[in-house]
């Protein structure tokens, strides 16, 4: 392959610029471009880190061919949210209740943040934390769909979330009388 | 059950030779054997017509700091694709791990491959949120059915214990096992986990067959699902007024034996039958017998370090005394620490309680924690100088046994909440509650 000897300095140059910028472009599927903190999303994203780390990050805007501009937005917004946030203590500790998984209680604002979404921005938010390895904003938004289920009866579930009931009327019987006590006001 | 009735209040009588409780235990041999004459039953239900409920302005319920439960939702925002279509298991399992256990039975009714991930994925039981603890509370009538408080969703479910015979009244619990033995000649001893049924009972364990005190502790560990039972008894040596022996047995899940571990003789001191074992130390009330003079307090504490074995110590000698005076104690393991909710005693009355204090027990110094607000402990009603009291994790529950009420202390935000109220009701004057606590797993069996 042949290199142009000048296109080759002016990437150069970039380079520099680009590891001198406090932000990175991010690309969603539909081309639109997302300015992000580099500090935050380095530090909430496994993936992106990665890239930042690597070298592969575009000025242009790094293609993130599976992330939409609604779901990356959201990515964005979120990261620079976490930016600005003092980190409280109770995230910090993250409650060293039992030795196994810490809870991850969400933030007041984490709340919010989710709170506002449709169940489908929700869940292409989770598919997109899910792709750029961002374990807490995973973990928020997995925690907000636990909450939407809670309170709910199977049937209920199964019409909310769209899901297809797969047992028999004798399956899902011998199911509640098990624990029928876990049933009782469905 | 009426042995509960008459466990419960004779264990105390011959320490403080209360005239109350000796006339509650005339009535209730009036009640077995109808020997007693009807006025007194009428008085009796009167001086005790305030046990039957507690006003519902007493069982307020604030909005809930322990738990959220979300609201209905926004119909329009429904998913247009299917849930299962576009979350992949890893998903499902992260998203199971914040539900209450109550939710978690409930999903496996949704679909087949969500009965599958909740019984089979090993990541979710050991990244699941933490449970709090509940408190199943029982009464005496001749099932062994109660009902079961989930703080996180602010429920009473109707439980039905496979172990729970009408004598049964020690109880000890640790991630999600509960043991019982019996009171009757305290040789039957059951395991079970409350939210499986899965039960079973163990080996008679050995030594003195009738003791006059005796407790059990348990311990469970968190990954290998190991357990082991202390069982502690106390029995008077005959023809001594001074002396009693104290001997200490454990049970190991792994080997399925008893093995005698220590045993001492106490002078002017006995057991009890509160114990508990935190962090690898069994923890025991001692009383004073009196024999010694009036001792205050009159309780102590005795620690046998279940992993080293304290050999050649005396507890006696390494024996710390209670805070204050109190008129009962109850041990509570909270996170691994000690934890000690007394009745406080009456300045030189210590059969009269004047109010409720928790303490957690910090190399070997006792911290005062906090103590009921007089309001709430006014709010149980009739109070009597004992009362029902157990916790784990950071939760404390305290219940009077002469009514469904029952009171939480949070640790961690140190506030003190009504549960809802129970769906038992009282229905004759000297019918007593009681009730313990217990992590609620799925994935734990005996």
């Amino acid at each position: 392959m042949e290199v142009d000897k000048g296109k080759g300095e002016a990437e150069e140059t970039r380079k520099v610029a680009e590891a001198d910028r406090d932000t990175v472009t991010l690309k969603s599927s539909d081309g639109k471009l997302f300015e992000v903190s580099k500090e935050a999303a380095a530090r909430l994203s496994t993936v992106l880190a990665g890239m930042i780390a690597g070298g592969s990050i575009d000025d242009n805007g790094t293609d993130l061919k599976q992330i939409g501009s609604e779901a990356l937005e959201n990515v964005v917004d979120y990261c620079n949210k976490h930016a600005n946030s003092i980190p409280s203590a109770a995230l910090i500790s993250s409650s060293i209740s039992f030795n196994t998984a810490p809870f991850k209680e969400p933030e007041e604002w984490e709340r919010k943040f989710v709170d506002r979404l449709s169940h489908d921005a929700l869940f292409d938010l989770v598919e997109a934390a899910n792709f750029l390895g961002m374990e807490r904003l995973l973990d928020v938004t997995c925690h907000k769909i636990s909450e939407m289920m809670k309170g709910k009866s199977p049937d209920q579930i199964r019409e909310v979330f769209n899901i297809k009931n797969d047992y028999t009327k004798e399956e899902l019987e011998e199911i509640r009388q098990e624990l029928a006590w876990a049933f009782y006001d469905d | 059950m009426i042995y509960i009735v008459c466990h419960l209040l004779f264990r105390y009588l011959d320490r403080y030779g209360n005239i109350y409780n000796c006339f509650l235990e005339a009535h209730i041999f009036f009640l077995q054997v109808i020997s007693v004459s009807v006025c007194s039953m009428v008085g009796l239900m009167e001086d005790h017509s305030s046990w039957d409920y507690l006003s519902p302005d007493h069982i307020k319920t604030p909005a809930s700091n322990l738990g959220v439960v979300s609201g209905a939702n926004n119909g329009s925002k429904e998913f247009s694709v299917s849930l299962d279509a576009v979350v992949p298991d890893d998903i499902l399992e992260r998203i199971f791990t914040f539900f209450p256990i109550a939710s978690m039975i409930r999903a496996t009714a949704v679909c087949k491959r969500w009965y599958g991930i909740i019984y089979s994925s090993r990541f979710l039981w050991t990244h699941m949120s933490p449970q709090r603890p509940w408190y199943f509370m029982f009464t005496s009538n001749e099932s062994a059915a109660g009902y079961a408080f989930d703080p996180i969703l602010r429920k009473w479910y109707d439980l039905d214990l496979p172990y729970i015979v009408k004598s049964c009244c020690f109880v000890s619990s640790a991630c999600g096992l509960v043991c019982f033995m019996d009171n009757d000649n305290r040789s039957i001893i059951s395991v079970c986990n409350p939210i499986t049924k899965n039960s079973k009972r163990l080996l008679e364990p050995p030594g003195e067959t009738l003791p006059d005190y005796s407790s059990i502790a348990m311990k469970a560990d968190r990954l290998s699902h190991k357990y082991s039972i202390t069982l502690a008894k106390s029995k008077q040596i005959p023809g001594d007024f001074a002396r009693w022996d104290f001997s200490v047995y454990i049970y190991d899940s792994w080997s399925d034996t008893w093995v005698a571990s220590m045993s001492e003789v106490f002078i002017g001191w006995r057991g009890g039958d509160d114990s508990v074992i935190c962090d690898g130390v069994l923890y025991c009330l001692i009383h004073s017998t009196g024999v010694l003079g009036n001792v205050n307090p009159r309780h102590g504490l005795i620690m046998y370090d279940l992993v080293g074995r304290s050999f050649g110590t005396s507890l006696m000698q390494t024996s710390i005394p209670v805070p204050c005076s109190l008129t009962c104690g109850r041990l509570v393991n909270l996170k691994e620490k000690l934890v000690l909710v007394g009745g406080i005693a009456k300045h030189n009355r210590p059969d009269i309680i004047k109010g409720i204090g928790i303490w957690e027990l910090h190399e070997k110094q006792w911290h005062e924690i906090t103590r009921m607000p007089h309001k709430l402990f006014q709010g149980f009603g009739e109070f009597d100088d004992v009362f029902a009291c157990s916790g784990t994790d950071d939760l404390v529950y305290i219940q009077s046994y002469g009514a469904t009420a029952l009171l939480i202390f949070d640790m961690m935000h140190k506030q003190w909440k009504w549960s809802m109220k129970c769906p038992v009701s009282k229905r004759f004057p000297l019918q007593l509650f009681t009730g313990f606590c217990f992590e609620p797993r799925l994935d734990i069996s005996t």
